[in-house]
């Protein structure tokens, strides 16, 4: 029934929302595509995963994949954002890419390249609501998007680092000459993106039950729709846009066929970008260069 | 064209980013053939002129007329065509390739279909590469040609771009601070590279700080501040222009007791 | 010639010709992440071509090296005035749907792949790798080079000297994407049997470091890279995920270290200059 799939397909537009504010952030404050997101992406499904298989209680697995994301996050940043070689605006696309290479084989060699079953952690109840079915899990990830999303927005405007941040998005530059700390700032990005995604990966793992090492790979297609839909380079287009495009999947796979899905996705994905690559809420990548 | 017309006729020109004025109603007529200094602080609207004469803004109101041609409708690409050759604040070379390739690029513009596919750098090309080679001599950089842009001194890598102008035959050269960042030695090579190699039909507008260069080359400065025209004339009347010198120095007792030191 | 060295050729020499297919929107300035893509294309176009229409060899190549250029030629002229973000974005985008689509039309084979008519042993290939090389360095030797790295390096200065550089990246892309379609056909007709999967992104991610560990600086920049990332893990004999490893590990150092690649024109230089000194003193 049509109701059922407006909601499924929002929740699970939820974690595309996720993953494309990871990509849209780091397009719209460091200027670049940043393929490692769909490496964290897994990074987080498959840790927590193995930790919770390995007997930890869920809060714990979470935290610790959390920790776990932050310093590969770091370390990304570490060998990608080369701030005085910005000579070419690819190179940290490269680097990324890389990284997301390094990240997938590790994944295969340490967990194999099946998928693999994970553990419920928790029981809540689920939630039914005029008829309708809503998954814990689901309701999670809506909630947890929104939120995240919310408190991204409002510490841009309201703290310090989110200023810094804003900062060195308009004119890197001279952001350091303002006293802006760009090496921390920089960080902190990286760090942030890095926890979007992997959160994204958490709720994916408890939705689906499932992780493998290509759960990146799928998703990430879908986050960068979401992202161009929504608006490159905002945050709330990204969370507008993944909730349509989860909608556009769960359409699909209902009327036309499952295996047409990725076709579907990638194909709206292309046609956005030819025609309307400023999305819903306008882009904003370009930096207006001085002569 | 009537040989008393100005090279340049700027009428009432502005540009405005939103609510930011950066160019306000500048009229300013240059003669053919003359040097024409444009002074003024930071910020004043220079560099952001000559950007107006290239083609890179468009302006929001005015007109400008080169030889008596408008060129509203002269897009960016076909404005080197229009004889505006062009040097940069910030050098815009090609580092890693050699001076005579970077002074070729002069030349794409008129290159004929059969000079397309010819390699560049060859005796094939022989006309192209002589003429290249013609304005680097006029630079005085004939033992560089064949070195890496990037293996030069930031003074001789400044000349590279004056012959790359040079090199598009230009009826209007536009220089931007050009002795920026030059020694004693390299600006007096440099003036007198600009004095033998620029014919004297060719208008020269320079953007320049040192008044001493300014001196050496042009017959009329033109002061700017807030995008707006604040003076007009010849060096010495310009300096002790009581505008320009509020411009530069403020309104107080000292500064209405100064003048600009030679 | 055996056969593990008849592939080990075939192989690298297609990366070559897959190498200047990225190299070519690079030297603009450009990234095409989705150079798969535009290889399953030509593939895919010069298969059918000879299977459904019956085509000589030849066309079919020519065949599917058009298929590839037109595909490439409307995703440029979409996105070649945007940010070069969109380019990358696009071509990504484009490899994505034609892999997608083409597993699931099944008069293709879809999943199950297809069948390629008509062989091309190594002379041809090594042939059109020849030319390719030769007609690539030709043409960065002339005017054409230089607008390319005109545009490369400052695209507003380039316009300001007369480039067209919105035609330029057009150009740029659309030869990538015919040479990515050649790459294509002559592997088709070669191995004789096409899945769409296997033209995926880290392909087109192959072909990106080819011609980046090389340099875009000179035209055998690309063969140079093209032929380390070939033939060294023959060499070492490495296996699995830690080629893979390695490979990505190579893009993140090379990122770090050096990405202007291995042979700039400096390096070129002195090396040429290193040779002639030595020439000179054996002589």
């Amino acid at each position: 029934m049509i109701e059922q799939q407006l909601i499924n397909g929002l929740m699970l537009g939820s974690i595309y929302a996720l993953v494309g504010v990871a990509f849209s952030l780091t397009i719209g404050m460091l200027n670049f595509l940043n393929f490692s997101v769909p490496g964290l992406f897994m990074l987080g499904g498959v840790l927590s995963y193995g930790l919770l298989k390995a007997g930890f209680h869920w809060s714990i697995a979470f935290v610790l994949t959390i920790a776990a994301i932050t310093v590969v996050s770091l370390v990304i940043e570490r060998f990608t954002y080369r701030w005085l070689r910005l000579s070419s605006p690819f190179i940290p696309l490269v680097s990324s890419i890389g990284f997301l290479i390094v990240l997938e084989n590790s994944a295969i060699m340490r967990f194999g390249s099946e998928s693999m079953r994970v553990p419920s952690p928790f029981k809540l109840t689920d939630l039914h609501l005029a008829g309708l079915f809503i998954s814990a899990p689901q309701l999670l990830g809506l909630v947890i998007a929104l939120v995240g999303a919310a408190i991204m927005s409002l510490m841009l405007k309201r703290t310090k680092l989110g200023r810094s941040i804003r900062g060195i998005a308009e004119n890197p530059r001279t952001a350091e000459t303002l006293g802006i700390n760009v090496n921390r700032t920089v960080s902190s990005i990286y760090v942030i993106t890095g926890i979007f995604a992997a959160v994204g990966g958490i709720l994916f793992a408890l939705n689906y039950q499932q992780v493998a090492w290509y759960m990146g790979q799928e998703v990430a297609a879908k986050g960068l729709a979401a992202m161009v839909l929504g608006g490159m380079g905002s945050l709330w287009g990204p969370v507008i846009g993944g909730f349509l495009v989860g909608l556009i999947e769960v359409f699909s796979i209902a009327y036309v066929s499952s295996d047409a899905v990725n076709a579907v996705v990638y194909g709206t994905l292309l046609a956005l970008l030819l025609c309307w690559p400023n999305g819903l809420l306008g882009a904003r990548i370009s930096t207006v260069e001085r002569m | 064209m009537a040989p008393d017309t100005p090279a340049l006729a700027i009428c009432d020109l502005s540009l405005r980013f939103g609510g930011l004025c950066v160019i306000e109603s500048l009229s300013i007529d240059v003669k053919r053939g003359s040097r024409t200094a444009f002074i003024g602080p930071n910020g004043a609207g220079k560099t952001t002129l000559f950007n107006l004469l290239s083609g890179v803004y468009s302006p929001t109101e005015g007109s400008i007329l080169l030889n008596g041609r408008s060129l509203q409708d002269v897009p960016l690409a076909k404005r080197v065509h229009a004889g505006i050759g062009r040097t940069f604040q910030n050098l815009r070379l090609m580092k890693h390739l050699t001076v005579l390739e970077n002074v070729m690029l002069g030349q794409h513009h008129r290159t004929s279909i059969a000079g397309t596919f010819v390699p560049l750098v060859s005796r094939f090309n022989r006309a192209a590469v002589d003429k290249a080679l013609k304005a680097i001599h006029a630079v005085g950089l004939q033992r560089e040609a064949d070195r890496l842009a990037e293996g030069l001194s930031y003074g001789m890598q400044k000349r590279v771009e004056l012959a790359r102008a040079l090199v598009t035959e230009p009826k209007l050269l536009l220089l931007d601070e050009p002795t920026a960042g030059l020694n004693t030695a390299e600006r007096s090579e440099l003036l007198g590279a600009l004095k033998s190699a620029v014919g004297l039909d060719v208008t020269i507008l320079l953007i320049e700080h040192d008044l001493g260069f300014i001196g050496g080359i042009c017959d009329h400065v033109v002061v700017l501040n807030f995008g707006r025209k604040i003076a007009e004339g010849t060096l010495d009347e310009v300096k002790t222009d009581k505008a320009v010198i509020a411009a530069y120095l403020g309104t107080g007792r000292r500064a209405r007791e100064a003048s600009f030191a030679a | 010639m055996s056969g593990y060295l008849t592939q080990v050729s075939a192989n690298l020499l297609i990366s070559v010709i897959l190498a200047y297919a990225a190299y070519v929107p690079l030297a603009t300035g450009q990234l095409n992440i989705g150079v798969a893509g535009f290889m399953c294309v030509g593939a895919y176009a010069s298969a059918v071509a000879a299977a459904v229409i019956g085509l000589p060899l030849f066309l079919c190549v020519i065949v599917g090296m058009l298929c590839a250029s037109g595909a490439g030629l409307l995703v440029a002229i979409s996105v070649a005035r945007m940010h070069g973000i969109y380019y990358s974005l696009a071509t990504f985008a484009f490899a994505e749907v034609v892999t997608a689509v083409l597993v699931n039309l099944d008069v293709v084979g879809g999943a199950r792949g297809y069948v390629v008519v008509g062989y091309f042993g190594l002379n041809a290939i090594t042939l059109a790798a020849l030319l390719v090389v030769g007609g690539v360095a030709y043409m960065m030797s002339t005017r054409i080079g230089l607008a390319f790295t005109a545009v490369r390096n400052d695209e507003r200065a380039a316009a300001i000297f007369g480039v067209k550089v919105f035609a330029t990246k057009v150009l740029a892309l659309v030869i990538g994407a015919a040479l990515a379609g050649l790459a294509g056909s002559l592997y088709a007709h070669h191995y004789s049997y096409i899945e769409a999967q296997n033209f995926n992104f880290m392909l087109s991610a192959n072909a990106v470091l080819f011609a980046l560990l090389g340099g875009v600086q000179t035209w055998w920049g690309p063969l140079l890279g093209a032929s380390a990332i070939a033939l060294i893990p023959e060499f070492l004999r490495t296996s699995g995920e830690w080629r893979y490893i390695g490979f990505g590990a190579i893009m993140i150092v090379l990122m770090v270290l050096r990405p202007e690649g291995v042979l700039t024109r400096a390096t070129t230089r002195r090396l040429a200059a290193i040779t002639r000194r030595f020439a000179w003193g054996k002589a």
